[in-house]
């Protein structure tokens, strides 16, 4: 059977489908690290629905929810045609866990809706390949594009969210965000350029409108193997600098971008000096304006959908950056 | 025109489709519009850290045995009063990440090899032009450094 599934041709997927269903399994892991074992903070936000806040008490729902969730991983992760219902299983079990968890903590966790977005662009992908009557093979093709779709939207949706706002770009901000995220003891080379950065307001002003052009510009991540490699490294790098400057990493998201960047296949077999994987017959037929048509209204669907669904919030915004009020005597 | 590829029709769809649906529910799994970063310019920073006798500023994980003067809650925390009247306010998560901490290293040997600190939140704020720097006292403990 050929591995080939990916954008950079046959045997360029190393198992994305597994790196998938692994990174899922890490987020699974996380939802009830988050649950059980880290002390929740002491006071939470209200929020709404109600019931979600309750769910952890109760541990038969959250044991139910999580063995269900790994059942659906484990079944993603074996492939087959069968993937689809199990990804669906798991994205909704997922959905749940991870929402209670959200209520738990008193805030929304973005690094676990990377992963699920990877799935959900994942599972799109096969039901497009359903559609289409596409065999295994463009099927999971299909899935790995519908995943990079998805992976780049966060990004995009990210930089986009920055741009409108526009409070980045002052010459200040960066300058605050390093300056209270950073270790204050850091005298490592990295620390030292966060030092440069809060010395110099403009070199956070140019960081800050490079992240913004990176995370906007992550629709170049799907035009093709090229695309893919630049601006997945590009992505990559911000989530170092992020790292670097505020010691925060998306971990998940992080393992997704390396697997899906690059032609693993290729680079395995040169690193083990073997012949590089032959390349891929094209299997990418073209769409018809009809389909093309029903397609788009699907899509405009799903968005009327998440427009018009009641769906899970905080009723106090516990992330705002208020400034530090006086005190009142 | 050439016809679209349905690999590059799919992911156009997908793409737009999680945009769209992620600006409807703002956070909803799998969406999100990951706002972070995107609110107003931050006016100010703070964060919780040790000064030691010396005026030498370290991260609280730097030390371990903690015994403090005053219990430290996250609420009490958050309203810390700095010297110039107002709050301290430093971010939630950095927080709770320094109290856990100290929660899991106490002091339960009787070495004594522990050093006097000040846990304090080092505050940055902006005003007008210039970044004003404030410690603010939370408690006095005794640590040990690492």
């Amino acid at each position: 059977m050929s591995m080939g599934a990916s954008v950079h041709g046959d045997g360029g997927r190393p198992g994305l489908r597994w790196v998938l269903a692994i990174v899922l399994m890490i987020s699974l892991y996380g939802v009830l690290e988050n649950l059980y074992i880290i002390p929740p903070p002491e006071s939470s936000p209200a929020w709404s629905p109600a019931w979600l806040v309750t769910l952890d008490e109760l541990v038969w729902p959250i044991a139910a929810l999580s063995v269900l969730a790994g059942i659906g991983i484990a079944g993603l992760a074996r492939g087959k045609r069968a993937q689809l219902w199990f990804g669906l299983l798991a994205l909704l079990a997922m959905a749940v866990l991870v929402e209670a968890m959200a209520a738990h903590v008193g805030e929304h966790r973005r690094r676990f809706y990377s992963v699920g977005a990877a799935l959900f662009g994942w599972l799109s992908g096969l039901i497009f390949a359903r559609w289409r009557g596409a065999d295994d093979d463009r099927s999971e093709r299909l899935a790995e594009a519908g995943a990079a779709a998805a992976l780049a939207a966060t990004y995009a949706n990210a930089g986009l969210q920055k741009l409108s706002a526009g409070g980045l770009f002052d010459d200040h901000s960066f300058q605050i965000y390093v300056l209270h995220h950073h270790h204050i003891d850091d005298s490592s080379v990295i620390g030292w350029l966060a030092q440069l950065v809060v010395a110099y307001p403009q070199i956070g002003v140019g960081l800050a409108l490079s992240v913004v052009v990176i995370q906007a510009g992550a629709w170049v991540f799907l035009t093709g193997p090229r695309g893919r490699m630049v601006w997945g490294t590009l992505l990559i790098s911000f989530h170092l600098g992020t790292l670097a400057f505020l010691h925060i990493i998306y971990v998940m998201a992080t393992v997704l971008l390396v697997a899906w960047s690059y032609p693993w296949a290729r680079i395995w077999a040169f690193v083990r000096r073997r012949p590089p994987p032959p390349p891929s017959v094209v299997d990418d037929p073209p769409l018809s304006v009809r389909e093309l048509g029903v397609l788009a209204c699907v899509g405009a669907l799903v968005v009327a959908l998440a427009w018009a669904a009641p769906t899970p919030h905080s009723l106090a915004d516990a992330e705002t950056n208020q400034p530090p009020h006086e005190v009142e005597f | 025109m050439a016809p679209m590829r349905e690999r590059l029709g799919l992911a156009i769809v997908v793409f737009a489709c999680y945009g769209g649906a992620a600006l409807g529910v703002t956070n909803a799994y799998p969406f999100s519009t990951f706002p972070m970063y995107s609110e107003d310019s931050p006016t100010f920073g703070a964060r919780l850290v040790v000064k030691d006798r010396g005026g030498e500023r370290r991260e609280v994980d730097r030390y371990e045995d903690w015994t403090c003067a005053a219990d430290l809650s996250f609420d009490d925390l958050e309203q810390t009063v700095c010297p110039d009247g107002r709050i301290g306010q430093p971010t939630g998560y950095l927080v709770k990440e320094a109290l856990d901490h100290i929660r899991e290293h106490p002091d339960d040997d009787s070495r004594d090899a522990e050093e006097s600190v000040d846990l304090v939140i080092r505050t940055w704020r902006l005003d007008g032009e210039q970044i004003v720097e404030l410690d603010c006292p939370v408690a006095r403990c005794r640590a040990r450094l690492q």
